[in-house]
C-alpha cells in the first residue's frame, strides 16, 4: 500500500482533486448563502393580502418608527418589528396581521377572566400572531412568538368577524390570547364595526402600548383584563421582555375613558411571588383609584421556557389574596385553582356572599341595580 | 443569560484551559512547542471567529438584510472577541520578555529550549493498573456526568445525544492532540497525577455547573440550546481532553510491549466495562453523583498510594476521605440542589437508576421533580380529576384498571371514588418515585391497588389480566422511552388484554388556544394510530387534550357524564368544563389534525416532532440546529483518506447500532435498564474480542476492507433481525440474537481498529491514537444523528439500509484505490 493512500492528513493532494473539492464547497457555500438571503429578503418585503397601513408610524432618517407600543421599533426598510408584526415597506409601515387570525374561538366571559362584566355571557375570542412582549412562561407562545407568516390563519376581516361573532350568539368579541396592541388596526376597525352592531369589545392585553393609540381605541372599548405581570421594571425587563410604567399609564387611560377594567396577575414562584412587592403594587392600585376594580391572581404551571420551576402553591395564592385585601382591595379573586371559594364575590360593606361562582357557572347572584342587595353598597361592574 | 455577554465564565473558561496545558506540558504530557501551537491555534481561531462574524454583521448592515439569528450573530462576535482578547493577553504575558527585549539596545542571545531528558516509564508492570483504571475513570465519570447535566439542564433527547457526542468528539480531539503532543515517555508518577486530575476535575465542576446554572441563568429557565451546547463544550472539554490525552500516552507506552497497543485497546475497554458495571449497579443506587465522584477519587488516591508509594498520595487520599465522609454525612447534595430549585426547600434529592429524584416543599405545597423536570405537585386537582374521570365516565362498570404511571399524582384517589372498582394495577417504571410520594402524599392505602414496579410495555405484554379502563399518565411521546406506549405496535398488544367495551386514555400537551405544526404532527399521529386500533376516537381539550379510545361510542357532554355517574368531583364537572368550549374546540383539532401519521415502533415520528417543537421555542432555525452539529462532525472527513475514512464511518455504525440496540431491547424486552450493565458488558467484552482476534491475524488492507463489508452485512441482517423480533415478541431465542449481535458489531469494531492501526504507515504509537480518535468522532456523529434523526425520521429499517450503504461506499473506494 502506498503511504499517499493511507495517510489521515491529506499533505500531499493532487491539484485537481484539491481544485474540485475546493471549487464544489466555494460554490455550494455561495449557493446556500444567496438563496438564504434572498428567501429571507424577499419573504420581509413583500405585502399581501392581510397587509394594511399602520395608523402610528414617523418617518425618521433612521427608518420608520413605530409608534404603537413603548418599544417603537425603528425599522429600515425589509425590516419587522419585534412583535412580528409590523414591516417596513418602501418607508411606509404596515401591519401584516390584518383580518388574519389564527386562533378563533368561543369563550365564556368568565374565561378571560372577566368576573365583573356581563356575567355568563359567551366572547368571539380571536387572535393574529405576534406580540410585543417577549414572556418566559407565554402559555401561547406559539402564536406569541412568531410571525402571522408563519402560521395557519383564518380569512377574518373585521365584518366577519362581526357576523361570525353574531352567527355564535357571542355578546362581545374578545381581542386575547397573544397580544391585540400588536395586531392593532384590525382590534381598532373591527371594535368600530362591533359597536355598531351593538356589540361589546374586550380588550385582553398585557397593557403595553403608547398613549395615543390607546386614546383612540378606548372610546370603543367596554372592558378590559390588564394583565399586570409584576410591579417591578426589573422583573418586567428580564420576564417579559419590557417596562413597568407603560403598563400603569394604561391602567390609569383605560380608567379616565371608564372602560371596565379587572387586572390579572400572573404570581409565578421565585419570580412575582414577593408579598412586600405584591403589596406595593396593590397600595398603587388603591391609590390610584382602582380599589373598586377586580384583581385576579392566578396560579402559574410551568410552561414554554419556565419549566423548572414548580406549580404556585395555593398558600402563595391565598397570601397574595390577603395582602391585596389588607392593602384596600375590595374584589380579590384566586384563578386557576378550583373550588376552594375564592370565585365568589363578596359584599365590601356587609361582608355577605353577593355572587357565587363555581368555574363557569354562576350559582347565585344578590345583586339588583349594580347594587348589594343585602346593604345597597354599589358593587363595580357591567352586569347586564 | 442574565448578562448580555459571558466575560467572566469565557475568561474563566480560557484560563482555566491555559492552566491544564501548562499542567500538562510540567507532566510531560505535553511538549512546550505543542502547548505553544495549541495556544496559537487558539489565538488564530479566535481572530477568525471575531472577523468573519464581523464581516457578516457588516453584510447584514451594509445590505439590510434582515435575519432571525441576527442578535445570535452580534453575540457570537462579541464572545469570539472576548476570547481573542484573553488569549492575546495570554500570548502577551507569556512573550512578555521578547517585546521587552525588542526596546533593549544590549539584546542577549536568544536561548534555546533545553531539550527533553528521555524520562522512561521505570516499571511498566504497571501499566495494566493505569490501562484499566483509565477505562474505568472515563466510564464512570462520562455517565454521572451526563445524569448531572440532564438533571441541571433538563435534558431532553436531543440535548442527552448532544452530551453524548460532545464526549465522544471531545475525547477524539483530546486523542488525537495526544498523539504527536507526547515527546516524552513520563515516569508513571505523572500518569498517576493525570488520571487523579482526571477525577478532580468533575469533582470541582459538578458543584460549579449548579451554581452557574443559577448565576447564569434566570430562575427555572430552560437554557437555550445554543448555550447549552457551549457549555457543554466548556464543561466536558477538560475532562474529555485530558481522557483522550491519557489514552495516548497509554499507547505511546506501551507500543512496544507484549500484545503492543491493542492491549491498551482491551485493557481501557475492559476497565470501561468494570466502570459501567459499578456506576449503574452500586453508584447511582447509594449515592449522589457528588458522592459518587468523591468516592472515585479516594480509589483512584489509594491505587496512586500503593502503586507508586509516594508519601503526598497520602495527603491527597486524606483530603478525598475527609471529603467524601463529610459529603455521605451531611445534605451536601440538597444544598447543592437548591441552586437549582430557587425559593423551595429541597427536601430530598436522590438518584436512582432511572434518574434524579428530588422533592422541593414551597408554602407547603410538596414538588417532585425526576431529573430536573416537574411531574407532579400536591394540590393540582385539575390533573388529577382530568386523567381519572375523563376516562372512568365513559365507563358504565369499571371494575379493573391499568394506571400507567401516575403514582405521585391524586388520579390513583380519584380512580377510588367509583365503587365499582374491584382492581387497581398501577405501573410504575422507578418504585422510589412511589417511596417519596408516600412519603410526603397522603397515597391512599387501599387493597384494591396493586404497584407493579416494571416496564409498562412489559408488563401489559406478560399481565394475564384484563382491564375495563386503561389511563396513560406518562409524558408526551417525546423520547423513544416514552413514544414506545403510542405506537401502533403496543396498540395491538394493548388490545389484547382489554375487556369488551374498555376505554383507553393519554394525555398529551394541551394544544391551547392554536395548533401548531409540530403539536398538529404529534396530536396527528397518536390519534390515528389510536383511530387505527379502535372503533370510536375522541379528543376532549382540557389542562391537556386528552386522547379516549374505545370500541364503544365515547361522549364528550363531560357535564352529562357526570351527572349520570354521580362522582363528587372539584374540576371535572359542569362548573368548570364549559360544554361547548370542549365541543367546539375538540372539533377544531379533529378538524386540523392532518394527513394520516401512523406511529410504529419501526419509525418513531413523534420523536422528531417534538425535537422540532422544542427547538422552535428559541429559534426559527429548526433544521440548521439539528443539522450543524453534524455537518460540524463531517467536516474532518474532507481530511482524510480511506483507512480514516473507513475507521470513521466504522464508529458511526457502531455507536448507531449501540443505540438501536438498545432501542429494539427497550421495544421488545422492556427492561432495558436493569440490563444496561449486561449491554455495556457485551458491547465492551466485543471490543476485547476482536481487538484479541486481530492480533492473531496477519493485518493487512484485505481483512480491514472485509470487515468494513461485514459491517454493512451486518446492517442488513439487522434489518432481518428486526423484522424477527417483532414476529417473535420478546421471547428467549431474541435475547439470545440480541446478545449475539451486541458482541457482533463491537468485535467487527474492536477488530478493524487494531487491523487499521497496524496497516496505516508510521510509528504504531501515532496511528492507534489516531484511529482511536477519527473511531471517536465517527462514534459522535452517529450518537447526534440516530437518535433525534435518521431513528424517528426515516426509520431503523432505512436507517440500516443507509449505514449498510456507507460501509458498502466506502469499502469500494477502498477496494478500487491501487495499492
Amino acid at each position: 500500500m502506498s503511504t499517499r493512500n493511507f495517510t489521515f492528513l491529506n499533505s500531499e493532494k493532487s491539484g485537481k482533486r484539491k481544485f474540485l473539492k475546493q471549487s464544489s464547497l466555494c460554490l455550494g457555500g455561495v449557493l446556500c448563502f444567496n438563496s438564504i438571503c434572498s428567501n429571507l429578503m424577499a419573504e420581509n418585503k413583500k405585502l399581501w393580502k392581510w397587509s394594511r397601513e399602520a395608523i402610528y408610524y414617523s418617518l425618521t432618517p433612521r427608518g420608520v418608527k413605530c409608534g404603537i407600543c413603548p418599544n417603537e421599533c425603528t425599522l429600515k426598510p425589509g425590516e419587522t418589528s419585534t412583535c412580528n408584526n409590523r414591516v417596513n415597506y418602501n418607508d411606509k409601515l404596515y401591519t401584516i396581521a390584518y383580518g388574519n387570525p389564527c386562533a378563533v374561538h368561543t369563550d365564556p366571559i368568565e374565561k378571560k377572566p372577566l368576573l365583573h362584566f356581563m356575567p355568563q355571557s359567551r366572547a368571539f375570542s380571536i387572535a393574529t400572531a405576534g406580540c410585543n412582549f417577549a414572556c418566559l412562561n407565554c402559555q401561547n407562545w406559539e402564536i406569541s412568538q412568531t410571525s402571522p407568516r408563519k402560521t395557519a390563519n383564518y380569512d377574518l376581516m373585521p365584518e366577519n368577524v362581526v357576523k361570525q361573532c353574531l352567527d355564535n350568539q357571542c355578546s362581545s368579541i374578545a381581542y386575547t390570547y397573544s397580544e391585540p396592541v400588536s395586531f392593532y388596526e384590525y382590534v381598532l376597525d373591527t371594535a368600530i364595526l362591533a359597536r355598531e352592531n351593538k356589540l361589546r369589545n374586550v380588550f385582553i392585553s398585557n397593557g403595553y402600548i403608547n398613549e395615543e393609540p390607546l386614546n383612540r381605541l378606548a372610546p370603543f372599548l367596554d372592558a378590559a383584563n390588564i394583565n399586570l405581570k409584576s410591579f417591578s421594571d426589573a422583573i418586567y425587563l428580564k420576564l417579559n421582555a419590557g417596562k413597568l410604567q407603560p403598563v400603569l399609564n394604561t391602567l390609569l387611560t383605560l380608567k379616565k375613558h371608564n372602560v371596565w377594567l379587572e387586572i390579572t396577575n400572573l404570581v409565578v414562584p421565585s419570580w412575582t411571588d414577593d408579598m412586600e412587592m405584591i403589596r406595593k403594587m396593590c397600595e398603587w392600585l388603591v391609590s390610584n383609584g382602582f380599589s373598586e376594580n377586580p384583581l385576579h391572581f392566578n396560579r402559574f404551571f410551568p410552561l414554554y421556557k419556565l419549566t423548572q420551576l414548580p406549580a404556585t402553591p395555593i398558600a402563595t395564592l391565598l397570601r397574595a389574596k390577603k395582602t391585596a385585601e389588607q392593602a384596600g382591595c375590595k374584589y380579590v379573586y384566586v384563578g386557576n385553582v378550583p373550588d376552594i371559594g375564592t370565585e365568589n364575590t363578596i359584599c365590601p360593606k356587609c361582608s355577605k356572599m353577593i355572587v357565587e361562582r363555581k368555574g363557569y357557572a354562576l350559582l347565585s347572584m344578590k345583586i339588583v341595580n349594580s347594587k348589594c342587595y343585602h346593604c345597597g353598597y354599589p358593587i363595580n361592574g357591567v352586569w347586564s | 443569560m442574565n448578562s448580555a455577554y459571558l466575560l467572566v465564565p469565557l475568561t474563566i473558561f480560557l484560563l482555566t484551559l491555559y492552566s491544564l496545558s501548562v499542567f500538562l506540558v510540567r507532566l510531560s504530557f505535553l511538549t512546550q512547542m505543542v502547548h505553544q501551537k495549541i495556544w496559537n491555534s487558539a489565538l488564530l481561531v479566535s481572530f477568525l471567529g471575531t472577523a468573519l462574524l464581523g464581516f457578516l454583521i457588516a453584510i447584514q448592515i451594509s445590505y439590510k438584510i434582515e435575519w432571525s439569528f441576527s442578535e445570535e450573530l452580534l453575540k457570537w462576535h462579541v464572545h469570539s472577541g472576548i476570547a481573542l482578547t484573553i488569549v492575546a493577553l495570554i500570548h502577551f504575558f507569556r512573550h512578555t520578555g521578547y517585546y521587552l527585549r525588542l526596546f533593549r539596545t544590549d539584546r542577549p542571545a536568544e536561548e534555546n529550549e533545553p531539550t527533553p531528558v528521555d524520562n522512561a516509564f521505570p516499571e511498566k508492570n504497571h501499566l495494566p493498573t493505569w490501562m484499566v483504571l483509565s477505562g474505568f475513570l472515563s466510564t464512570c465519570i462520562q455517565v454521572l456526568l451526563i445524569r448531572e447535566i440532564t438533571t441541571v439542564f433538563q435534558g431532553n433527547e436531543l440535548m442527552m445525544s448532544w452530551s453524548l457526542g460532545a464526549w465522544m468528539l471531545l475525547t477524539g480531539i483530546g486523542t488525537f492532540l495526544g498523539r504527536t503532543a507526547m515527546k516524552y515517555e513520563p515516569p508513571r508518577e505523572q500518569i498517576a497525577k493525570a488520571l487523579l486530575l482526571l477525577i478532580i476535575m468533575p469533582v470541582c465542576l459538578v458543584p460549579l455547573l449548579e451554581i452557574l446554572k443559577s448565576e447564569l441563568f434566570l430562575p427555572g429557565v430552560m437554557v437555550n440550546p445554543a448555550w447549552f451546547l457551549l457549555i457543554l463544550l466548556v464543561f466536558l472539554a477538560p475532562i474529555c481532553l485530558l481522557t483522550g490525552f491519557i489514552y495516548s500516552r497509554l499507547v505511546h507506552s506501551n507500543s512496544q510491549g507484549s500484545g503492543g497497543f491493542s492491549r491498551v485497546y482491551a485493557f481501557e475497554a475492559f476497565g470501561s466495562l468494570a466502570g459501567g458495571l459499578m456506576v449503574s449497579f452500586l453508584m447511582v443506587q447509594w449515592f449522589s453523583v457528588i458522592q459518587s465522584l468523591l468516592i472515585l477519587l479516594v480509589m483512584t488516591a489509594l491505587i496512586a498510594v500503593i502503586v507508586v508509594r509516594a508519601k503526598k498520595y497520602l495527603i491527597t487520599l486524606a483530603v478525598a476521605l475527609v471529603t467524601t465522609v463529610a459529603s455521605l454525612l451531611f445534605p451536601v447534595d440538597n444544598w447543592l440542589k437548591s441552586f437549582l430549585f430557587v425559593n423551595q426547600k429541597v427536601l430530598e434529592t436522590r438518584e436512582t437508576f432511572y434518574g434524579n429524584l428530588t422533592v422541593t416543599e414551597n408554602a407547603g405545597q410538596f414538588n417532585f421533580f425526576v431529573n430536573g423536570t416537574l411531574l407532579s405537585c400536591s394540590d393540582d386537582p385539575i390533573t388529577s380529576e382530568e386523567y381519572a374521570h375523563y376516562a372512568m365516565m365513559q365507563h358504565r362498570n369499571p371494575k379493573n384498571i391499568l394506571l400507567v404511571s401516575g403514582s405521585a399524582t391524586g388520579i390513583l384517589s380519584e380512580i377510588l371514588k367509583y365503587k365499582s372498582v374491584e382492581n387497581i394495577e398501577c405501573l410504575e417504571l422507578n418504585p422510589k418515585i412511589k417511596d417519596m410520594a408516600s412519603r410526603y402524599l397522603a397515597l391512599p392505602s387501599d387493597p384494591r391497588i396493586s404497584f407493579v414496579f416494571d416496564d409498562g410495555r412489559r408488563s401489559i405484554q406478560t399481565s394475564q389480566n384484563r382491564y375495563d379502563v386503561v389511563v396513560f399518565a406518562i409524558p408526551d411521546p417525546s423520547s423513544l422511552q416514552f413514544n414506545r406506549y403510542y405506537t401502533d405496535d403496543f396498540l395491538f398488544i394493548l388490545k389484547q388484554k382489554l375487556n369488551t367495551g374498555a376505554i383507553v386514555l393519554y394525555g398529551i400537551q394541551s394544544s391551547g388556544n392554536y395548533l401548531g405544526e409540530a403539536r398538529k404532527k404529534i396530536e396527528t399521529s397518536v390519534f390515528q394510530t389510536l383511530k387505527k386500533n379502535f372503533m370510536y376516537t375522541e379528543i376532549i381539550p382540557g389542562e391537556r387534550d386528552y386522547l379516549l379510545a374505545s370500541d364503544f361510542t365515547i361522549r364528550t357532554d363531560i357535564s352529562m357524564v357526570e351527572d349520570s355517574s354521580g362522582i363528587d368531583t372539584k374540576y371535572v364537572n359542569s362548573y368548570y368544563t364549559d360544554e361547548r368550549s370542549i365541543q367546539q374546540r375538540g372539533r377544531l383539532i379533529r378538524e386540523n389534525l392532518g394527513e394520516k401519521i401512523i406511529n410504529r415502533d419501526e419509525r418513531p415520528l413523534p420523536v422528531f416532532y417534538h425535537t422540532k417543537q422544542f427547538i422552535a421555542g428559541y429559534t426559527t432555525l429548526t433544521w440548521p440546529v439539528i443539522l450543524l452539529p453534524a455537518l460540524l462532525l463531517l467536516a474532518p472527513l474532507f481530511f482524510m483518506r480511506t483507512v480514516s475514512m473507513g475507521m470513521y464511518f466504522s464508529g458511526f455504525t457502531a455507536s448507531s447500532f449501540e443505540i438501536l440496540l438498545i432501542f429494539t431491547f427497550q421495544t421488545y424486552f422492556g427492561y432495558v435498564y436493569s440490563a444496561i450493565g449486561l449491554i455495556i458488558a457485551l458491547f465492551m467484552g466485543g471490543l476485547v474480542l476482536g481487538s484479541l482476534w486481530a492480533n492473531r491475524v496477519v493485518p493487512g488492507k484485505k481483512q480491514f476492507v472485509l470487515s468494513q463489508i461485514s459491517l454493512a452485512f451486518f446492517a442488513l441482517l439487522f434489518i432481518a433481525y428486526w423484522n424477527l423480533q417483532s414476529a417473535m415478541h420478546g421471547s428467549q431465542a431474541g435475547l439470545v440474537l440480541f446478545c449475539l449481535l451486541t458482541v457482533v458489531i463491537s468485535m467487527i469494531t474492536g477488530f478493524q481498529y487494531v487491523i487499521g492501526s497496524k496497516i496505516l504507515p508510521g510509528n504504531i504509537s501515532l496511528t492507534a491514537p489516531m484511529l482511536y480518535s477519527v473511531d471517536l468522532i465517527g462514534a459522535a456523529l452517529g450518537t447526534t444523528l440516530i437518535t433525534v434523526l435518521l431513528l424517528p425520521l426515516v426509520g431503523v429499517i432505512y436507517s440500516c439500509f443507509i449505514m449498510a450503504a456507507l460501509n458498502l461506499l466506502i469499502s469500494m473506494v477502498m477496494v478500487l484505490k491501487k495499492s
